[in-house]
């Protein structure tokens, strides 16, 4: 035997070993019902199942094979390679069965990927304590040697139960990303960390609520200088009358960077849900922002103003939404020299509800016209806003008989009139699947963007459109039940673009070996083409190997 | 050109505008207030409202009285966080373990009126205003009125599974309204669990829904999300929590969470493409996925163009904008008024 398969082979020994184990040591296999036999379903109906095993440990041996770009195949995530623990998470009360709760989750090896998740809450008295961690690292394989990437978080809340109706909370949340690349691309490693405070509860006859954040940002690259963050955030919502909820949010911030002036910001809110008759609501809403960036020399918006109204109402299991939003942005210089004020009006509508019991359809648009333009003080004059922004969809979804599925047409549509430019949008979208049997499951899903561009030309250059490819995507599949212990799902994505086209074949084979053991066998070739240069095309071929016990 | 004092009288006066329209909001408020108090005088309380109000502290049995019928979904339930958090012996009788949320086991079983707070069988406004009873102190009802998913009569138990072993209403593996589980998810080790109690991964559950998002992630350039290294709630913000409250962002929206060396503010913003004046990053980004690089909307210098259309012809140095080597920060600079230096 070669070297090269001593280790799968092992594997394999061990995997016959522990199934071994498990047959001897567990009860025969209790079979699900199966269709075409009553009794038994009726006998296996009266029993008593099995306690929940929710502790697993999950270990696995993979293999790949990749000829062409190993940068586009390890672009977001490397697949584990050689012997490895999928998951081992375990899943239980810490100290006191009502009180306490933990859940820790690592999965893949040291030197590879990797990820480790952890919760755990406690309560005693009134506090309870929330505490959430996470790492994931991951290599992306760059010549001559894999670059490590890494993100971190931690939260860890605080709750206090003050009195009956009032609480408050002390919260601080980290995290890192570093994440690595070569050259030219500066590597870059963040750090976010935010100290929290509030309270909330009942005051008067309503909610109130107020919190006190710092946060401070960091990151290597110097793009962004250190910043902090204080705010301050106040909110209240009261029921006025029976049938009128109103709310009210205040909030302060103050930024500070490592050498630039610091900067402010404010906002105020006010919303309102309005209920007009038990089918029918009217919601109102106002914001007001204004930031007073001391370091910004160009022009920004320095306040903004949102005023809406949304109707919504149900009848007959349709229901109905309509709203309209006008908003205001002031622009000026940090030297206060005044820029514009360009304004919108944004339509909205809604329509959903279903033609008959099993179909669905929702009708919905949003339409942002722009009434006052904006001034450019560039060499050209010409504003630089959209005119108009429309989104429309039509979506069907539903059920016929085995058939479940869904159809939608999206349409979006830009255009600044100043510079007689539009662009067309549209998405379609199809899928469902359809049982073919009790133990057979088929699936497809189609999606298309289809662009339409107009606008500046150039005698030399292809024209403006060809900026624009359309995309498709599809998936294909089949879930069968072989047996009450035998599983089996294939499937099948393609994506196409301008340059990249790709086709990914996924098969999965899944068997029940005893109660709370399983092995499962994936095979994956996968293939991406770079059509453009070619540089990033991949063949991969992937294959997997895992047994599962759960405890 | 605008001349400094007509620019101070601009502002005054849009300032005053600014005013007018605060007044307007409030006098209409008021004065819908007043019409609605004068009007019906009450608007129905919901199921659970009505069944907690007609309980007597001799109604509650506590979770062992439950557990005499219902041992296993009792003993599955221990093992939830959930547990944990109703089970503080300071809570009121009427918000501890399982009649903080089915209501009075004695009412229950009462041979007359008898009555439990089921959630599958509640509308979705009654079955969220049960859970709104305890979730009222981060999320108003009056807050969840307002998300998006309430108006579309989304329910807290659409998404949320509170028993660990309820069957959730459709199986992760199969098909229903679009692909809800990635298969390309089983190659990596990477990949996020249920959490916050939902029914299924996130991906999953909102895939339920949302299937062109689902569609828009198998794309050859895509957030890293069927690689399971974020997922949804990274970036949406479904509904009001403690949470979301710390970790907003006042200048340029959520994706400067991670990508921090974005979040500015710069000295020379690129201000037309901001949160706050237009549609932010997704002006030229798709953020679940494209086929194009960098999950832009389109290639080369059309992206740029879509805007600086006298740029097109005549400043094209060959490659796009920023990898030309001239405007290297697009996203804006403390250096350079033309983004040529970060």
């Amino acid at each position: 035997m070669s070297s090269r398969y001593a280790t799968p082979t092992k594997i394999l020994a061990g995997i016959a070993a522990l199934t071994c184990i498990a047959y001897g040591q567990e009860e025969p296999a209790k079979q699900p019902p199966a269709a075409t036999e009553p009794a038994q379903q009726a006998a296996a109906a009266d029993e008593t199942p099995a306690p929940i095993k929710w502790n697993s440990f999950t270990i696995g041996y993979s293999n790949r094979r990749i000829t062409g770009s190993r940068e586009r195949f390890r672009q977001y995530a490397t697949p584990p390679n050689g012997l490895y623990i999928h998951e081992f998470e375990l899943v239980q009360p810490l100290v006191d069965t009502a009180k306490t709760f933990g859940r820790f989750v690592w999965r893949g090896n040291p030197d590879q990927d990797e990820v480790g998740e952890g919760h755990a809450t406690a309560a005693a008295t009134g506090t309870t304590i929330d505490a959430r961690f996470g790492r994931h690292r991951w290599n992306v394989l760059t010549s001559p040697t894999p670059l490590e990437s890494e993100t971190r978080g931690a939260t860890i809340m605080v709750n206090q139960r003050l009195t009956q109706d009032a609480g408050a909370f002390f919260a601080i949340d980290s995290h890192d990303h570093d994440t690595n690349y070569t050259g030219p691309k500066a590597s870059r490693d963040t750090h976010q960390r935010i100290v929290a405070l509030g309270a909330s509860g009942k005051v008067g006859s309503g909610y109130g609520a107020l919190t006190i954040a710092d946060e401070k940002r960091s990151e290597t690259t110097n793009v962004t200088p250190v910043t902090m963050q204080r705010r301050v955030d106040a909110g209240y919502s009261v029921e006025l009358a029976p049938t009128f909820d109103f709310d009210a949010t205040l909030g302060f911030a103050k930024i500070e960077q490592n050498s630039l002036p610091s900067s402010s910001i404010r906002r105020f809110g006010l919303g309102a849900t309005w209920e007009w008759s038990p089918t029918t609501t009217c919601l109102l809403d106002y914001n007001w922002l204004d930031r007073d960036l001391g370091a910004t020399r160009n022009a920004y918006v320095r306040r903004r103003m949102e005023i809406g109204t949304k109707i919504v109402s149900r009848w007959r299991g349709w229901n109905f939404q309509a709203g309209f939003q006008h908003r205001e942005s002031e622009r000026y210089r940090t030297d206060r020299t005044f820029v514009d004020v360009p304004k919108w009006n944004v339509y909205s509508a809604k329509i959903t509800g279903r033609l008959t019991p099993q179909l669905r359809m929702t009708i919905r648009g949003t339409w942002d016209d722009l009434t006052a333009g904006a001034t450019v003080q560039t060499n050209d004059p010409r504003r630089l806003f959209w005119d108009d922004q429309a989104m429309g969809e039509i979506k069907f979804d539903g059920a016929v008989g085995k058939l479940v599925g869904y159809a939608s047409l999206a349409h979006r549509f830009r255009q600044n009139k100043a510079r007689d430019t539009k662009l067309n949008w549209r998405t379609y979208a199809l899928g469902g699947s359809y049982e073919l049997n009790e133990r057979a499951v088929m699936y497809v899903e189609w999606a298309q963007d289809h662009f339409s561009a107009s606008g500046p030309s150039d005698a030399t250059a292809p024209s403006f459109d060809s900026y624009f490819p359309d995309e498709n995507s599809a998936t294909t599949g089949i879930d069968l039940t072989l047996s009450p212990k035998d599983h089996f799902a294939a499937s099948f994505n393609i994506f196409r673009g301008a340059n990249v086209r790709g086709q990914q074949l996924t098969l999965n084979y899944h068997r029940d070996l005893a109660p709370n053991h399983s092995l499962e066998l994936l095979v994956a070739p996968w293939q991406t083409s770079d059509r453009l240069a070619g540089l990033t095309s991949n063949n991969t071929t992937s294959f997997a190997l895992r047994y599962q016990v759960r405890f | 050109m605008v001349t400094g004092s007509q620019a101070t009288a601009k502002i005054l006066k849009e300032d005053k505008v600014k005013a007018q329209t605060i007044v307007l909001f409030v006098g209409i408020s008021m004065l819908l207030m007043g019409m609605t108090s004068q009007g019906r005088q009450s608007a129905s309380p919901s199921q659970a409202e009505k069944l907690f109000a007609r309980a007597k502290p001799d109604d509650y049995m506590g979770n062992e009285g439950c557990a005499s019928c219902h041992a296993e979904k009792s003993a599955a339930f221990a093992g939830s966080p959930h547990a944990a958090h109703m089970a503080a012996s300071n809570l009121s009788l009427d918000h501890q373990g399982c009649e903080g949320c089915h209501g009075p086991g004695r009412i229950h079983q009462a041979e007359e009126n008898a009555e439990v707070i089921s959630f599958r069988k509640m509308t979705p406004k009654e079955s969220s205003a049960a859970c709104l009873r305890c979730h009222a102190e981060t999320m108003s009802p009056s807050h969840w009125k307002q998300t998006e998913h309430a108006r579309a009569d989304v329910a807290c138990v659409s998404c949320h599974q509170i028993h660990p072993d309820s069957e959730p209403d459709w199986a992760p593996s199969a098909v229903k309204k679009g692909m809800a589980k990635d298969p390309r998810s089983a190659l990596y080790a990477a990949k996020f669990s249920p959490r916050h109690l939902l029914k299924a991964d996130e991906s999953a559950v909102c895939g339920q829904c949302h299937p062109t998002a689902v569609g828009e992630f198998r794309q050859a350039n895509h957030h890293p999300v069927p690689e399971g290294r974020m997922t949804c709630s990274d970036c949406h913000s479904v509904h009001p929590s403690k949470l979301a409250k710390i970790k907003k962002d006042d200048v340029n929206g959520k994706c400067v969470t991670c990508h921090v060396e974005k979040a500015g503010p710069f000295v020379f913003e690129h201000d037309p493409v901001s949160e706050i004046n237009g549609n932010g990053c997704v002006e030229c980004h798709r953020p679940h996925g494209a086929n194009n690089a960098k999950l832009l909307n389109s290639v080369s210098r059309g992206l740029c163009a879509q805007c600086h259309t006298d740029k097109f012809a005549q400043h094209y140095p060959g490659q796009t904008c920023w990898n030309a080597g001239c405007h290297v920060a697009p996203h804006g600079s403390n250096s350079d008024p033309h983004l040529l230096k970060n």
